[in-house]
């Protein structure tokens, strides 16, 4: 996802190269919209636990889970780090983004 | 005085010869027009002149400094202080507003000015638009914050691409003004990029470019 919207945006970072920002800037950036994009995921992912395990519950009672706060701490964790981790892959685009392709588009 | 000069600049990609041995000053205060055809090798010459592109040979200099020469992040350093850019597209941020769009620029060079980005909107006559995002401005409007932006950090040097090409005559011809006005009254040494013939009775100097070269006939 994010691997995408870097592609989607590869202009606005030529733009930003050419009008003065420096990798470390750009990169802060992505990382940054790394970490949102997987703490969001995270928060919507315990939201969806949080609705569906009282269903399961009542429903499927064999299926529903019990959550403990170390484990969901646990996943908050993973996902953050995984997350950011991934975003090693549009850094690496981004180093590829030249400066002067801003005139191309 | 010559504030950006090019030095016999040359920029081949492959067997095409972009840019054949261009040399060109630009002094403070003036305002140039590069006209020429598509093709004629316009951009290629102004992302070299910007510092955006490294030049197949020669050199070029601001203000006395080989700007070809340093490494690709002083470089960026560099044009973050001493030259605004202005595109045919704009390349404002979407999902910022116009005052945003600026400020950005003022953060990059840690300018902690807080009404320097208003007032600067206001001086382009788009203040009203401050906090509007770009799909909801004009072509117009889009370009004096794109040029409200170029200005943010008072570089001494304005590169313009085609700045008119997406925009209706009226538009066109405000936008060729305003960026005069930065040679005039703000003393920028500023370049303009086109195949547009009418903004010539606008500028100090027409300099015609072909096959990526100047054409006697000036
Ligand atoms: N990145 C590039 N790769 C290959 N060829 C290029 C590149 N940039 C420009 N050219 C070629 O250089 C020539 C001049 O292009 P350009 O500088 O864009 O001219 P203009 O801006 O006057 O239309 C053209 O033949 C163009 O195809
Ligand atoms: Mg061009």
């Amino acid at each position: 996802m994010l691997y995408g919207s870097i592609l989607e945006r590869r202009e606005d970072y030529a733009m930003l190269k050419a009008i003065g920002a420096s990798d470390r800037y750009l990169a802060g950036l992505v990382m940054r919209q790394a970490l949102i994009a997987s703490t969001l995921g995270f928060v919507w992912g315990a939201l969806l636990a949080g609705i569906s395990n009282p269903l399961l519950k009542r429903f499927v009672p064999q299926l529903s889970l019990r959550y403990t706060w170390q484990a969901a701490l646990a996943v908050l964790v993973g996902t953050v780090v995984v997350g950011t981790l991934a975003s090693v892959i549009p850094l690496r685009v981004l180093r590829r983004v030249y400066p002067a392709e801003v005139f191309r588009a | 005085m010559t504030v950006l000069a090019g030095e016999s600049l040359t920029r081949t990609f492959g067997d095409v010869r972009a840019v054949d041995g261009v040399s060109v000053g630009v002094a403070s205060g003036e305002a140039v027009l590069i006209l020429g055809p598509n093709g004629s090798g316009k951009t290629t010459l102004l992302s070299m002149l910007g510092g955006l592109l490294q030049p197949t040979s020669d050199r070029v200099l601001i203000a006395g400094t080989d700007v070809t020469a340093m490494s690709e992040q002083a470089r960026c350093g560099f044009r973050l202080r001493t030259i605004g850019f202005i595109f045919q597209s704009f390349h404002l941020l979407n999902a910022l507003t116009a005052r945003e769009n600026v400020q950005l620029v003022l953060d990059l060079a840690h300018d902690s000015d807080p009404d320097r980005a208003e007032t600067l909107l206001d001086e382009l006559g788009v203040r009203q638009r401050a906090d509007f995002l770009p799909h909801a401005m004009s072509g117009g409007e889009k370009q004096r914050v794109a040029i409200a932006r170029s200005l943010a950090n008072d570089p001494g040097i304005l590169l313009a691409d085609e700045p008119t090409g997406s925009l209706d005559s009226q538009a066109g011809e405000a936008t060729i003004r305003l960026l005069c006005d930065a040679a005039r009254r703000h003393g920028k040494a500023v370049i303009i990029v086109s195949h547009d013939t009418r903004i010539v009775p606008r500028v100090d100097r027409v300099l015609s470019m072909a096959d990526g070269r100047w054409q006697e006939t000036r």
